[in-house]
């Protein structure tokens, strides 16, 4: 899977770099100074990168901890983010990172310790208020789980600070560490979903709808509190045949009454991002409709977005109460 | 198309009679190609090899979907004689910058780093192939192409135990082509990653026959030129018809075009 490893020279004998180097120990090992050098030169195409993407081990100096965009949350005051890891090992059309970064390699950021005495800070200048975290926004929260072991370092955190809230976001079956792991009221696992026709034509090596349910089941059994994200949601002509019966397949396994929380917010990107995107992939059919520039960001027209949001708003009503429902809006 | 930059003469023998490259007349640098490569032989350093780079994609008409690889002899300290290499990161020693070739293929070699140097290196004092042009080569071939399609392969010519006062044409000549089996193999990998490359940045299938058909302005072309990828990703079926044809002008085959779209299904299924 991975058969080329970058290491700065700074994490090189970092006991965490000496073991994923183990995990593959064919692979390739390079020595950079700076993750910079490889990752952000910019005569890079992340479409061919993608076929082989490397990983790249590296120590996170600053900004750790970053304030969320707005629009993004579920009602707390306190919203932040922090990813231990830059890009995906899935390759959905739609995600921004195409957009956002030159290169597809992963890069891991080994230094967890400086994660948590960032979130600890964070947590202190809170004053004992309601404080939200989410992790998987510049990657999957647990698809290399089994590799970075980060959930299972950083979860043990949260579980002595119950005023903060934890949000793993992924579309992945790697749940080992959880399954292992006491549940904890105050973090929420959070699994996007589009509908399968979707899935299948959008998001490449994901694995299938079915399996992530089988996961959540799983998970729920266990006591973990589960979230529901349908962001992206991407309009095409049969979306309301599809969503409705992707809402019943998933509330037909899942107790909707444990559920933490339910999240809708149409395709939308940065307009930069976008612009990348449709350089990079011209042949997409996701980006070949009309797509309206608002605020910097690039939707679906207004009536489009605000048709497809009612809909599964009123189709979710059928399950889930409203009070857990939330839309996600930066435009 | 491939493009290869060689420093010496005797480097650049074996690959032409493999790939039975011609030489073109005239110019600044020589320059050998067939229709699926061309060479060039740049001289020794890393100017003169930068210099070749740009003067060869001059030469070529400065297209963008070109793959590049330099290939040509380095020291090593302890690799043995002739072993061929994959270069995974470049490193000028006199700024010490650093470059890293994305290994985005399966490799014919093995890999390992390189450092280029202005004066020949004996003494080999870091782990490393050590050459004089690659930097040169490297910092401008990705001035014109992304860096997926930039590479140098190197062939061992001395080490500790054999110095560079070993090396003459008749040696560099053998040690290139016992090395031609893993050169056809890149170059193959790279020209098909280019050709992936110029796959999706072709223009639209019927841009040809509007721009023949109707007088655009530049910004109305690149207006066609979206409208068109977007049919083209969403139908398989032509756009044209009499009706279209039928138009008066430009501006109105846009706004037949948006209505078409507008009109077009976008449709997922299971398959």
């Amino acid at each position: 899977m991975i058969r080329t490893i970058y290491i700065e020279r700074e994490v090189a004998d970092h006991s965490r770099t000496r073991k994923i180097c183990d995990k593959f120990a064919d692979a390739v090992k390079i020595q950079c100074e700076r993750y910079g050098e490889v990752f952000n030169p910019k005569a890079q195409n992340f479409r061919l990168q993608k076929r082989r993407p490397a990983l790249v081990l590296a120590r996170k100096h600053n900004g750790m901890v970053l304030k969320t965009p707005e629009g993004y949350g579920i009602g707390d005051n306190h919203n932040y983010y922090f990813s231990h890891m830059l890009n995906c090992i899935y390759d959905c059309r739609y995600c921004f990172l195409q957009g956002m970064y030159r290169s597809a390699h992963y890069v891991l950021f080994v230094n967890y310790e400086d994660f948590e005495t960032a979130i600890v800070s964070k947590i202190s200048e809170a004053n004992g208020e309601t404080i939200s975290f989410f992790s998987g926004y510049d990657c999957d929260s647990l698809a290399l789980e089994p590799i970075t072991g980060f959930v299972e370092h950083v979860l043990p955190l949260f579980a002595r600070y119950r005023n903060a809230f934890f949000e793993l976001r992924t579309k992945s079956t790697q749940v080992r560490s959880l399954l292992r792991t006491e549940p904890l009221p105050n973090c929420v696992v959070a699994f996007s979903f589009t509908p399968q026709e979707i899935s299948a034509a959008l998001e490449n090596n994901v694995p299938p709808v079915a399996k992530r349910v089988d996961t959540m089941v799983r998970l729920q059994r266990q006591g973990w509190r589960l979230g529901l994200r349908f962001d992206p949601m991407i309009y095409h002509q049969d979306y309301q045949a599809h969503y409705r019966r992707l809402f019943s397949d998933l509330f037909q396994r899942l107790d909707a009454e444990r559920l933490h929380s339910v999240t809708l917010g149409a395709f939308r990107l940065p307009a930069p991002y976008h612009r990348n995107l449709l350089r990079l992939y011209p042949d997409e059919r996701l980006f070949a409709t009309t797509l309206e520039p608002s605020n910097g960001m690039v939707s679906y027209k207004a009536p489009i977005r605000d048709e497809m949001i009612a809909f599964c708003e009123q189709e979710l009503q059928r399950y889930v109460a409203p009070d857990i429902c939330f839309s996600c809006s930066t435009l | 198309m491939v493009h290869f930059v060689v420093a010496l003469q005797a480097e650049a023998k074996p690959l032409m009679d493999h790939f039975g490259l011609r030489r073109r007349t005239g110019g600044a640098f020589p320059v050998f190609e067939n229709e699926h490569v061309a060479l060039i032989v740049s001289g020794m350093g890393k100017v003169a090899a930068a210099a070749a780079t740009g003067y060869l994609h001059a030469q070529t008409g400065n297209r963008a979907c070109r793959a590049w690889l330099n290939i040509g002899i380095a020291g090593h300290g302890r690799r043995a004689i002739g072993d061929g290499v994959l270069v995974h990161k470049i490193t000028d020693q006199i700024t010490g910058r650093s470059w890293y070739p994305p290994l985005t293929f399966e490799l014919p070699c093995a890999s390992d780093d390189l450092i280029s140097v202005d004066e020949p290196e004996t003494k080999y004092r870091k782990n490393g192939l050590y050459d004089m042009e690659a930097a040169g080569f490297y910092a401008t071939a990705c001035r014109f192409t992304t860096a997926e399609l930039v590479h140098c392969y190197k062939v061992v010519s001395d080490n500790l135990a054999s110095s560079t006062g070993d090396i003459n044409a008749r040696n560099v000549r053998a040690l290139i082509e016992k090395r031609l089996d893993a050169i056809d193999i890149l170059t193959q990998t790279l020209r098909a990653l280019a050709a992936r490359l110029a796959e999706f940045q072709s223009d639209p299938r019927e841009l040809a026959r509007f721009l023949k058909h109707w007088r655009f302005t530049v910004s109305e072309q690149h207006q066609l030129r979206r409208l068109l990828l977007h049919w083209q990703a969403r139908s398989a079926e032509t756009v044209w018809s009499d009706e279209l044809a039928a138009l008066p002008s430009a501006n109105k085959a846009l706004r037949h075009l948006n209505r078409e779209l507008d009109a077009l299904p976008i449709e997922y299924s299971c398959t």
